[in-house]
């Protein structure tokens, strides 16, 4: 029972661990950072 | 098992409760100038815009065409001037205690420790009750280009002084056509973990196209 009970904290720690993951890697590479106004000159 | 509970929700929260990006940023500009001083003297209006858009910045807008045609603005440029509202909208992500998605918010990031220079030299402070014209001042110049220290992106810099403006990288030269975008970078810049959904000083920079 012990270690079953070590067993399921040490699967729900990597679980949590991995959501976190996936979800800061979401993040990640999604929001460009050029984003701006653009102005034009001349005859364009 | 009840102690794995904490920890889990701990790692969670460290994630959740980091800086967030918006997906939505908005910004009036209102005019641009140009001047060959790094100092930004005497600068030449390019355009003023009669009525004031707000512009989403990750959708690229264009903000103006100036005509050379009737004025030329061929020389070297060793400041870049913008009139903007100081009030920014944006959009965060994702949800995140205070930061509710798909909420809009505002942010007013010209607060009472910064100065404002006006075009014509006027200085003042800067107040959080309105929505005040601000001018944001881009120069070789200067050498602010870390909006997490203090610095003054709305008054030039000084031959004394070159922690005010923006770092400009390079002169801006004008032969022709030429392009240029006002990056306003707000990548990490929301702030969830305190009492309300907040924004940084987004970090601005401008680039040649």
């Amino acid at each position: 029972m012990m270690i079953d009970l070590k067993k399921r904290s040490v699967g729900l720690l990597i679980i949590g661990s991995l959501v976190a993951l996936i979800f800061s890697m979401s993040r990640c590479g999604t929001v460009p950072a050029d984003v701006g106004i653009t102005i034009r000159m001349g005859n364009q | 098992m009840k102690p794995i509970w904490p920890l889990f929700f701990s790692i969670l929260s460290s994630f959740l409760q980091a800086a967030l990006d918006p997906i939505e940023l908005r910004a009036k500009v209102s005019a641009m100038y140009l001047s060959e001083s790094a100092y930004c003297d005497s600068p030449k209006t390019v355009f003023t815009k009669d009525t004031v858009i707000q512009y989403d910045v990750f959708g690229f807008p264009v903000l103006g065409v100036a005509d050379n045609s009737t004025h030329s603005f061929d020389g070297t440029y060793e400041c870049i001037i913008f009139k903007l509202s100081e009030q920014f909208q944006f959009l965060p992500s994702v949800t995140a205690t205070t930061c509710i998605f798909p909420n809009r918010y505002f942010v007013d990031v010209c607060t009472a420790s910064y100065q404002n220079t006006e075009i014509d030299g006027t200085t003042s402070s800067c107040s959080s009750a309105t929505d005040e014209s601000v001018y944001l001042y881009l120069s070789t110049a200067s050498n602010s280009n870390d909006p997490d220290v203090a610095l003054q992106p709305f008054t030039p810099p000084t031959p004394l002084d070159s922690s005010k403006g923006i770092k400009l990288s390079s002169s801006f030269s004008v032969n022709g056509k030429v392009g240029g975008r006002l990056v306003i970078n707000g990548i990490n810049r929301i702030n969830a973990s305190g009492g309300t959904c907040t924004m940084a000083m987004p970090k601005f920079s401008f680039v040649k196209e």
